[in-house]
């Protein structure tokens, strides 16, 4: 098992949208594809997603519903608005920049400065 | 998007709220299963992958309570908790509950009885379409703008305007319909054609008048009212067409007017076409009334103006009649409701206001008190992370629910506070056009009388209370030492009530001393065992004035020989109730004026034996006696307020007056008649619509031989209660004349007292309302002293230990509290002299600054509380130091 990182706060929602941008995910799914998607490099706790998940959906970035799921059974599935489209594509390119900026900035030698 | 997706997760929280908690029950199950599942499938054996599975999810309450977090509380949800709440710390305090509801029911429901008539009456327009348009005429006499009007004065506004869409004539009459039952006196309007297309009113069934029914031939034709097509004719459909006599005439039904409109309650029960006769077409004869509907777009300022010159034209014209005569225009809504109603009902309104207002104070200090007891409870919960914005929240929601509760209480008590005044109200004390009664505006005024007082009486606490110095209140645990904000906030509010109160309390006593001096008023007349009764005699039967006069001659001897009967007499107004005719006069001898420029005075017809039935005394001279007949010289005996008026100095006896006869059967004054004077009377009062009974009116009475007319009543003072003879009497009169109505069987005692119903009426609400604040004030007082008291039990201790006297102690807190007492006494006094000026016109031979009356609820206002905060006090006395200490 490699070493997990604990994952930053605030970078829980933007993990979740990302996860559902690639289709439609029950609970438990959003966190194998988190887990799938970060190559298993993230700890999480597993908990904390629902109240997440339900604070997006009230923020109207995901919108929620039951179905029937692969195995026969009643699942509340999670997809993304268009707002949640919308906010997911600037969340990444904040990220970026601030992984960037965070990058460059840790890359800088001493004699740089 | 966003507020309908969050709007929608509100909703599906706030009432699936136990379908979505089963969801995420499912939900997060589901979840700790699938982990099971892949954690078993990955060879951990099931028990150990269950455990394992539900130690990686985490704190699952935790969880569930940030998911109830993230799904957002909303308005409504926090209410209905804070509902809850406050239904629960309601209950736990009965006594507050019940004392606060009902103090609010009391000033809720005061306020929703008055508002409900000043709704009708003030603030509703008149029932009629456009009613702003609608005007009120009168003649403007030199002395008096609001003179009846002469018929061709009218039939010359009438032609000459340019303003009016439609003016009508009004006389208001009696008349006697026959053919079935006894004969029976009505109440009619007979009225100009257009009447009713002035007021845009239509008959619910067949119709109003036609313009060609206002001319003579065409006029025998009657609109009905709903309430008397329903009573005497069974509310059939067929009456229009049906044939009626009124006074020995046929008339035809054509119309029937709404029911329930102010047609129901209006006086008059017909209404019958007025059509001059040219017996009708003189100009010095003023008995008309009449409004008019301005034409659209005229102003009522540009109506006046064209008639004030169409006003000087007619007296240019006919200076005799008319000189300095001009036109009086008014809204008609000033004439529907008098200045004096108006004035009684905003009085009544403020002060139930003002009762209100101390219910408030009251209810505020009962909160103060256990604001300061629950301030540990509110400690704890802001420790706990409530911010001071819920705590509030919390404590307004309360408050308003208790407002709420009031409201609804006081609904109830104020509607049948409401129906119980209507029943209680003299008749036509009110304009038939106010409909009085519970209506949404009245029901919405009251909901937010009741929230708004809710909001009112505990904002101040609120903020105080949620205020808490925390260490020290949880420090203390409990006991207090009474806060310096609270306790201000307390005294202010018992000042407060203490000076609204004296207000009232003020008002009331004047308007109780002038209703005494009013009712104790001496009538001029002995009232006791004296009877009235009216006896319309119709042209018709009496086209000439000897039949009329022998006939009247042979029914007072008729009535005047039924055993227990004393006296009886023939006049034209019993005592009391006005007069049918007011005259111009001059004194033969003194300076000529013109007609209009004379001073008047009351005319009064009477039988000769008049002044002994009603038990009026001669004061000089000889009475009025049965030798004043028709061809006798014509004779009068003045009155003393005549006398004095007009010869001051002067013998009058012997000399004349010169009066316009009043010609019999028209409506026409004929040459001045030189009526010598007899002798002196002294004053009846007169009292009726027009005049108040404390008012001194100069009369010359006059026999009716000399001066016959229709409208008689009679007299009659008997040995016994008078109403027990009132039967054997019409027997008597239905023996000479079985067509003879009589109505109106009163007896003086009741004259006298419906003359000062309306004044009685207004006491009697005002006193009770000044009765009301005052016990609340008390209550006030009670509450803060015996809470302050309760408070410094500990001092108190300490005091006596230390050697003060229970004596002493009494003095200390009673004095601190009548400090209060007098602080509100001579605010109110201040507020209280400013404002009851405002009852200056209501008042009898009372000044509003009257010093007795103020002492007096002064004094009775400090009574009150003296005993208010001496059964509190006498509490501080009875601290056992030792107990007291002990708790320590």
């Amino acid at each position: 098992m490699p070493e997990r990182a604990q994952i930053l706060p605030g970078t829980l929602d933007l993990l979740i949208l990302k996860a559902v941008s690639l289709g439609p995910l029950y609970g438990y799914g959003i966190l194998l594809r988190i887990e799938q998607i970060s190559h298993g490099a993230l700890l999480i706790e597993q908990g904390a997603l629902y109240p997440a998940l339900f604070r997006l959906v009230r923020q109207g970035l995901l919108k929620a519903h039951w179905d029937t799921s692969e195995n026969n059974r009643r699942t509340k599935f999670y997809e993304l608005t268009t707002a949640g489209r919308k906010r997911l594509r600037q969340q990444e390119d904040g990220w970026n920049r601030l992984v960037a900026a965070i990058g460059s900035a840790l890359k800088a030698q001493p004699e740089e400065t | 998007m966003r507020v309908i997706a969050s709007l929608r997760s509100v909703v599906s929280a706030l009432f699936r709220r136990s379908v979505v908690e089963n969801e995420v029950e499912e939900e997060l199950r589901a979840h700790i299963q699938d982990r099971a599942n892949d954690l078993e499938r990955s060879g951990v054996p099931r028990a150990e992958a269950e455990r394992r599975a539900r130690l990686e999810f985490g704190g699952y309450q935790k969880f569930k309570e940030e998911i109830r977090e993230a799904q957002g509380t909303h308005f409504l949800e926090t209410l209905i908790q804070d509902l809850r709440y406050a239904l629960r710390t309601l209950r736990k305090s009965p006594g507050f509950t019940a004392v606060a509801v009902l103090t609010l029911a009391l000033g809720i429901g005061a306020n929703t009885a008055i508002f409900s008539f000043v709704d009708a009456v003030l603030l509703k327009p008149l029932p009629y379409p456009h009613p702003e348009r609608i005007v009120s005429m009168w003649e403007k006499a030199p002395e008096f703008d609001y003179n009846p009007i002469s018929t061709l004065n009218f039939l010359d506004w009438e032609r000459q305007n340019r303003c009016f869409q439609f003016l009508s004539a009004i006389v208001r009459d009696t008349v006697t319909l026959t053919g079935s039952d006894s004969p029976e006196e009505l109440n009619v309007h007979r009225v100009s054609a257009s009447y009713f297309k002035v007021l845009g009113v239509d008959a619910t069934l067949g119709r109003t008048f036609a313009e060609s029914e206002g001319e003579v031939g065409n006029d025998r034709e009657v609109v009905l009212a709903n309430r008397i097509w329903r009573s005497r004719f069974g509310g059939a459909p067929n009456v229009i067409g049906r044939s009626i006599t009124l006074d020995a005439k046929n008339y035809t039904i054509i119309g029937v007017l709404p029911a329930n409109s102010e047609f129901d309650r209006a006086w008059a029960v017909m209404w019958l076409p007025l059509a001059f006769t040219p017996a009708n077409m003189t100009r010095n004869y003023h008995w008309l009334y009449a409004i008019a509907r301005l034409d659209p777009g005229v102003t009522l300022k540009q109506a006046r103006d064209q008639m004030d010159t169409i006003g000087a034209r007619i007296a240019a014209l006919y200076p005799d009649s008319n000189k300095g005569v001009g036109v009086t225009v008014d809204p008609y809504i000033d004439q529907v409701v008098q200045p004096e109603l108006r004035r009684s009902l905003w009085v009544l309104l403020a002060a139930v206001g003002a009762v209100l207002l101390i219910g408030c104070a009251n209810v505020a200090n009962l909160t103060l008190a256990r604001g300061t007891e629950r301030q540990h409870e509110m400690a704890i919960r802001s420790a706990l992370g409530a911010r001071r914005f819920r705590l509030i929240r919390q404590l307004l929601t309360e408050s308003t629910f208790l407002g709420i509760l009031g409201g609804v209480a006081g609904l109830a008590l104020g509607n049948a506070f409401m129906h119980g005044m209507k029943v209680w109200l003299p008749p036509n004390m009110l304009p038939p056009q106010a409909n009085v009664r519970m209506d949404y505006g009245v029901l919405l005024f009251t909901m937010i009388i009741g929230i708004l007082t809710g909001i009112l009486f505990a904002l101040a606490p609120a903020l105080s209370g949620t205020q808490p110095d925390l260490a020290r209140s949880l420090k203390e645990g409990g006991r207090n030492t009474a806060g310096l904000t609270p306790h201000r906030m307390r005294t202010a509010l018992v000042v407060a009530e203490v000076a609204l109160s004296f207000v009232l309390l003020a008002g009331a006593s004047l308007l109780i001393r002038s209703f005494n001096r009013l009712a104790s008023l001496d009538a001029g007349v002995d009232t006791t065992n004296v009877l009235a009764m009216d006896l319309p005699t119709p042209l018709t039967e009496f086209t000439n004035s000897t039949t009329l006069t022998n006939y009247l001659r042979e029914l007072t001897e008729k009535v005047r020989s039924v055993p227990g009967v004393r006296d009886v007499a023939i006049t034209d107004k019993p005592p009391m109730e006005g007069f049918a005719n007011g005259a111009l006069f001059l004194i033969e001898g003194r300076d000529y004026l013109p007609y209009p420029q004379r001073p008047g005075c009351g005319f009064k017809v009477v039988g000769p034996s008049y002044f002994y039935t009603v038990g009026m005394r001669l004061l000089k001279g000889r009475s009025l006696n049965e030798g004043d007949v028709a061809d006798a010289a014509p004779v009068t005996v003045i009155n003393e307020t005549m006398a004095k008026t007009y010869f001051k100095g002067e013998d009058p006896i012997g000399k004349r007056i010169l009066i316009r006869q009043l010609v019999f059967g028209k409506a026409e004054r004929g040459p001045d008649i030189p009526w010598q004077i007899v002798g002196v009377v002294k004053d009846e009062k007169v009292g009726g619509k027009v005049f108040s009974l404390g008012e001194d009116i100069p009369v010359v009475y006059v026999t009716f031989y000399q001066s016959p007319g229709i409208r008689n009543s009679l007299v009659i003072r008997a040995a016994m209660n008078p109403l027990l003879l009132s039967e054997s009497i019409e027997q008597t009169i239905w023996k000479v004349n079985n067509n003879q109505a009589v109505a109106n069987i009163e007896t003086l005692e009741e004259i006298k007292s419906q003359s000062v119903a309306p004044a009685r009426l207004r006491t009697a609400l005002l006193a009770i309302f000044a009765g009301i604040a005052l016990l609340l004030a008390a209550v006030g007082i009670y509450v803060v002293v015996s809470y302050s008291v309760a408070q410094r039990v500990h001092e108190m201790a300490i005091r006596l230990a230390l050697g003060a006297s229970p004596g002493g102690l009494l003095k200390l807190v009673i004095g601190k509290a009548m400090l209060m007492v007098l602080a509100g006494l001579a605010l109110g006094g201040g507020a209280a002299l400013a404002l009851t000026r405002v009852l200056a016109s209501l008042l009898y031979d009372t000044s509003p600054t009257d010093r007795v009356t103020w002492v007096a609820a002064g004094a009775l206002l400090a009574a009150v509380a003296l005993l208010a905060c001496y059964i509190p006090a006498r509490r501080a006395m009875r601290v056992d130091p030792m107990v007291a200490l002990r708790n320590e």
